[in-house]
């Protein structure tokens, strides 16, 4: 990537909150590039110290250690008002004193435009969030979701570089949080303003962005693509937090050029892709989709199963006792095949088995 | 019946204390409006006590005091109001700093002194730097004595207001002082009017404090009121009192509808 096309840069950013024994560390070296015009997200756990490191971004935290560059300038030494950043905050921050459009046209105002013009552009965001009804509220007039737009219209009107989301969603209901999301993705489109979007919520991330970073307890996971991430998690953390998986000690087989091969419980081998294992035992995962139930393979019996409409999921265990779960798609005439207590047998297709390396 | 109620001697203690409290007031308004010149035996209903207190042979006293007594409490009460919302904005949005915990019983701590006590170190500070009394020490005095009781009110609505709100008018370009203006301050002002009106209250009826550091000749509402007693009690004085006690009601109905008020939208 030129370096140009960067937007933000964090460059190995740490914080510490507090001194001597009272101190917690929130961020540990954190390091990752957003692209210009993308739609970035920031996944983690609760806690994990995203929040933490959106405020560093807009100024409201400063840094222990490493830098934040903005279109590759250092954005440490300026004030939160002078940051062309602006940021939706997790609950809103809607002023009551102001009514909708004086909320929304505040920015623009402040950076000293006439009213006319600041007018002019209340009504376009008022319109791209479809409120223009509400023009004249307050904000303890105005339902959950109409406050979130009100919040994202009025960071969006002083047209900033960079957008910061801080779990925007996170107050809504299921199907106003759908919705939304299409909803912001388009307007990410037509506004051409990089993204940054935080959430704890993995499906949310893999469905809305193009890249992630994942973080946990102050840290950098992974980084990457919704699908890298998602099929080539390289740790524990990863693979557990994005989607569901199973996780197998393993013994390693042969460790050549043409890849690992593994055998885990029940005697069954496979080749794993990933890193490359040390030692003699490693972790693998295979992810319930990659495992077919069938007649032929591993014997096992089925323990339970969960129908979910497109799919089933199936508690199956091995003959030693080990428990997997399997997910089959419900093709025409397909759906359960198996009861609990039934025999089946395991097979598991080429690429499925992933060395973790931690 | 609330089960408060059911506890002995409930009613006939909150009976006695009611009494005790709002007999003497009763009286003193029922007594005003007494036509005789005794202040304790009935006469009929009239309105010449209050002619009297404002045509009166006494009524330019009371009328200069009056004045002063409102000159006085607005000034007051605006200063305090000032640095107690200056002090509020340091205790409560700047951090941690140096001798904060020490700040923050100063500013309390006159609540707790008594107030004689106050009132002959603030006579002798006065006496000692050589400054002449009159107005201005009482003005001062006064300023000193309101801080802690608009810093209450202002403090408690401050700590309501979360910070995030000025961190989202900083996103949106403001600078500190323009978050403070355009935010934090819109924000605090019931808060601030509920303290300013506080302040003009225990300003507008202070005695103890005003009677030792006021000038020869010069007399607020309070001390004129005294003086006036000293010479036997006229029902005249009753019609004045009667007025004070209004004023002293409408302003404290007015601060707890403001402070009501501003709970209201947050
Ligand atoms: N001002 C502060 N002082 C001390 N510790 C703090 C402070 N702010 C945050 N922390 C700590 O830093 C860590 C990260 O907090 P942060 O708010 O960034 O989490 P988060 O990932 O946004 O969580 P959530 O998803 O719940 O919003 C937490 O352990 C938190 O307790
Ligand atoms: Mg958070």
């Amino acid at each position: 990537m030129k370096r140009s096309e960067i937007a933000v840069e964090i460059a190995g950013v740490d914080k510490v909150f507090g001194t001597g024994p009272g101190q917690s560390v929130a961020l540990d070296n954190i390091s990752f590039t957003v692209a210009d015009n993308e739609f970035f997200t920031l996944l983690g756990p609760s806690g994990c110290g995203k929040t933490t490191l959106l405020r560093i971004m807009a100024g409201f935290e400063s840094l222990s250690g490493g830098d934040v560059l903005l279109f590759g300038t250092r954005l440490a030494d300026l004030p939160p008002n002078k940051r062309p950043i602006n940021t939706v905050f997790q609950n809103y921050a809607l002023f009551p004193h102001l009514s909708v459009a004086e909320y929304i046209g505040c920015g623009r105002r402040m950076l000293g435009q006439g009213r006319a013009e600041s007018e002019a552009r209340v009504a376009e965001m008022l319109r791209l969030v479809q409120l223009d009804a509400m023009a004249g509220r307050k904000p303890a007039q105005l339902s959950g979701g109409q406050q979130q737009r009100v919040a994202l219209a009025r960071a969006l009107a002083p047209a900033p570089k960079v957008l910061l989301l801080d779990e925007p969603l996170s107050a809504l209901d299921l199907k106003l949080r759908q919705q939304m999301r299409i909803e912001l993705q388009q307007i990410q489109e037509e506004t051409g303003i990089t993204f940054i979007f935080v959430t704890h919520d993995q499906e949310e991330a893999v469905a809305m962005a193009v890249r992630s970073a994942v973080m946990s307890a102050g840290r950098r996971q992974q980084f990457g693509s919704a699908e890298e991430i998602y099929e080539t998690p390289r740790n524990r953390f990863v693979a557990d937090f994005i989607g569901e998986t199973n996780f197998f000690e393993a013994a390693v087989v042969s460790n050549t050029g043409a890849g690992t091969r593994v055998r885990i419980a029940g005697g069954l081998e496979v080749d794993a892709a990933g890193p490359r294992p040390d030692g003699a035992k490693t972790m693998i995962s295979i992810r319930p989709e990659r495992f077919d139930l069938g007649v032929e393979g591993l014997p096992c019996t089925v323990d339970k199963l969960v129908y979910l409409g497109t799919d089933t999921h199936y508690h199956v265990r091995l003959s030693d006792g080990t428990p997997v779960m399997v997910r089959a798609q419900n093709h025409l005439g397909a759906a359960h095949a198996f009861a609990p207590g039934d025999s089946a047998a395991l097979s598991v297709g080429p690429g499925a088995a992933r060395v973790l390396a931690d | 019946m609330s089960p408060i109620a059911r506890y002995p001697g409930f009613l006939p203690v909150t009976i006695l204390c009611l009494v005790i409290l709002y007999a003497p007031l009763l009286v003193v308004m029922v007594y005003s409006f007494n036509e005789s010149t005794s202040i304790t035996r009935w006469g009929s209903f009239s309105l010449v006590w209050y002619a009297e207190v404002f045509s009166g042979p006494e009524s330019a006293i009371f009328k200069a005091a009056a004045w002063n007594s409102l000159i006085i409490a607005i000034a007051a009460a605006t200063s305090a109001t000032v640095i107690a919302t200056s002090a509020a904005l340091a205790m409560l949005r700047a951090g941690t700093f140096r001798g904060k915990t020490a700040s923050f019983a100063l500013i309390n701590l006159p609540l707790m002194v008594p107030e004689i006590v106050t009132a002959v170190a603030t006579l002798i500070f006065f006496s000692a730097i050589g400054f002449q009394r009159g107005l201005l020490t009482i003005l001062l005095a006064h300023i000193v004595f309101c801080i802690p009781f608009a810093y209450l009110p202002i403090a408690a609505r401050l700590q309501g207001i979360e910070a995030h709100f000025e961190e989202a008018a900083m996103d949106l370009y403001a600078t500190r002082w323009q978050a403070l203006r355009l935010v934090l301050l819109p924000l605090m002002l019931p808060g601030i009017m509920a303290g300013f009106l506080l302040a003009f209250i225990i300003s507008l009826d202070d005695f103890i404090i005003t009677n030792f550091v006021k000038g020869a000749g010069i007399e607020t509402l309070p001390t004129a009121i005294f003086g006036a007693v000293k010479q036997g009690i006229k029902p005249n004085i009753m019609a004045i009192s009667t007025l004070m006690l209004l004023v002293s009601v409408l302003v404290v109905t007015a601060s707890y509808f403001l402070s009501k008020l501003g709970n209201h939208n947050s």
